[in-house]
């Protein structure tokens, strides 16, 4: 059974190489090249900040939060 | 908006099913549910369900926390949701469909879809056009892409959005975030190496096994944890649609994804960011219920302002992908030069850990891993902890191989066909732990 799944695997792998080397999928290779992430981040665009600016933290950066109690006391778990 | 645009096939006719129905969908058993942000709490996203599960063991061996366990029967059961990262593993892996998923928007999708006041909009992962052709019969792997997009636009959704356009919107922001990491040497609350944080399975493992190392985390969200937000700030704005009336569907190769769209920090936008997650099955099922003969459909193109994407953006959908598309920004703002082929070839990962270091003109090699499988993930991390990591950048993804091989995409027929000898011994097996407690 899983060499069949890691077949299946390998082949899907094959397949997103293939779309992203094949430019009558995709014209361009760099996201930063992609013109509708330059018209995001142009001067005059909605995050003219840039990557990492105010605007983006607000709406595109996120927290974490510690779930080890949640955990706690579960037998059985593997770590 | 044109009429055009909201002309509604004829979904009207669509039955669906109440809150609560099992619906069987490419295989797999779900339930009928959609579930708010306040019910995360104790929600179990996979169950095993007791009457077909034949106490084989194979999901065990495919969990990689443990959450999964035997029960006084001999059958398996997840413990507690909180032990469970979501990934479905165990669901793909079960020869007897035992496993079954709990969570379900997609009646609530279809009655957005009939609602002429609703503007549903897609969302779609990049693993998804991998995959969603096996439930109509292509060979494995086949990419449909153009025929997915046309398919979402058949079914009434009003834009068509891509997580590719936020997925090459994440590299910028990752990129950058790296960037700072390394030019600041690491020091204080932004430590080297940095994790990635695309996969919420990984999300939830490091939160819960590893919370020690959450400053290591990019703080940036997953490509669907930003096109959210973006759908309805600057979506809304370039389409003139009043932000409440949109409804964001997340499209994915996953089952964990369904709980990143409910954690409640998802309000960026002012609204919930994500209003449904489904995942590849679902959309098959979707697609086979409007009647839509999906073969027969034209190669159709997303709408470009937020869904135009390069091909940096569908490499996320495999193990290595997101590192390869971080590289190609990378090399080029360090060096100032222009990465002549795109393709790293070296990060390139089928599973495991694999360790490379990248030669970035005028400032050396850049450290990074890609590990998929939590297993492996754990070893990375405990190095990590012990301060004996020299990496710069750790890609992590739960599913070995990646978001192609997620919990949500269709199911290996010949995984189903369990052979009568390995069913013959699970009965035996059964049996025998059965009067073991009896």
């Amino acid at each position: 059974g899983v060499a069949k799944v890691l077949d299946m695997v390998g082949i899907r792998q094959n397949s997103v190489y293939n779309a992203d080397a094949n430019s009558a999928i995709y014209w361009y290779r760099k996201s930063q090249n992609n013109p509708m992430v330059k018209a995001l981040y142009a001067n005059d665009g909605f995050l003219w900040e840039g990557p990492g600016g105010h605007h983006s933290h607000e709406l595109l950066h996120t927290h974490y939060r510690d779930r080890s109690t949640t955990i706690e006391g579960i037998d059985g778990l593997r770590r | 908006m044109s009429e055009a645009i909201k002309k509604k096939p004829e979904l009207g006719s669509i039955k669906v099913d109440p809150s609560g129905t099992v619906q069987k969908m490419e295989g797999v058993n779900y339930t009928i549910y959609s579930p708010r942000v306040n019910d995360l709490g104790n929600l179990y996203f996979v169950e095993v369900d007791s009457n077909v599960c034949e106490g084989c063991g194979e999901c065990e061996t495919h969990c990689p926390t443990g959450a999964i366990q035997e029960t006084e029967d001999g059958t398996r059961s997840i413990v507690d949701p909180a032990a469970c990262m979501n990934c479905g593993q165990c669901l793909t892996h079960c020869p007897y469909g035992a496993v079954t998923e709990r969570v379900s928007y997609v009646s609530e999708i279809f009655e957005k879809l009939k609602d002429p006041d609703t503007v549903v909009v897609t969302m779609t992962a990049p693993a998804v056009r991998y995959a969603l052709g096996e439930c109509f019969g292509t060979p494995v792997g086949t990419y449909t892409g153009g025929k997915m997009q046309a398919a979402l636009r058949r079914l009434g959704f009003d834009y068509i959005w891509d997580n590719e356009w936020t997925a090459d919107v994440t590299i910028m922001e990752e990129g950058t975030e790296l960037l700072e990491r390394v030019k600041h040497g690491g020091k204080g609350d932004k430590p080297l190496p940095q994790f990635t944080s695309c996969c919420p399975g990984w999300i939830k493992f490091c939160e819960s096994f590893y919370p020690d190392l959450i400053p290591h985390l990019s703080t940036c969200k997953s490509p669907v944890g930003m096109l959210g937000p973006l759908a309805k700030t600057y979506g809304a704005e370039q389409t003139g649609v009043d932000p409440k009336k949109i409804y964001t569907v997340s499209i994915m190769p996953c089952i964990a994804k369904k709980y990143e769209g409910l954690r409640p920090e998802m309000h960026a936008s002012g609204q919930r960011d994500i209003d449904a997650t489904i995942n590849t099955r679902e959309l098959a099922y979707m697609i086979k219920k409007a009647g839509i003969n999906y073969m027969a459909l034209p190669d159709e193109e997303p709408d470009p302002v937020l869904g135009m994407a390069t091909g940096a953006a569908t490499i996320f959908g495999t193990s290595g992908g997101v590192m390869e598309a971080a590289l190609r920004l990378a090399y080029e703002v360090i060096s100032g030069k222009t990465l002549a082929d795109p393709s790293i070839i070296a990060v390139r990962t089928a599973n495991g850990i694999n360790k490379v270091d990248v030669d970035v003109p005028g400032f050396g090699p850049v450290r990074i891993a890609v590990v998929s499988g939590l297993d492996n993930a754990a070893k990375v991390c405990e190095e990590v902890r012990a301060g004996t990591s020299n990496l710069h950048f750790i890609e992590v993804m739960t599913c070995p191989g990646g978001c192609v091989n997620g919990g949500g995409q269709p199911v290996d027929p010949s995984i189903m066909e369990a052979s009568v000898f390995k069913k013959m011994v699970a009965k035996v097996n059964k049996r025998f732990n059965m009067r073991k407690i009896a």
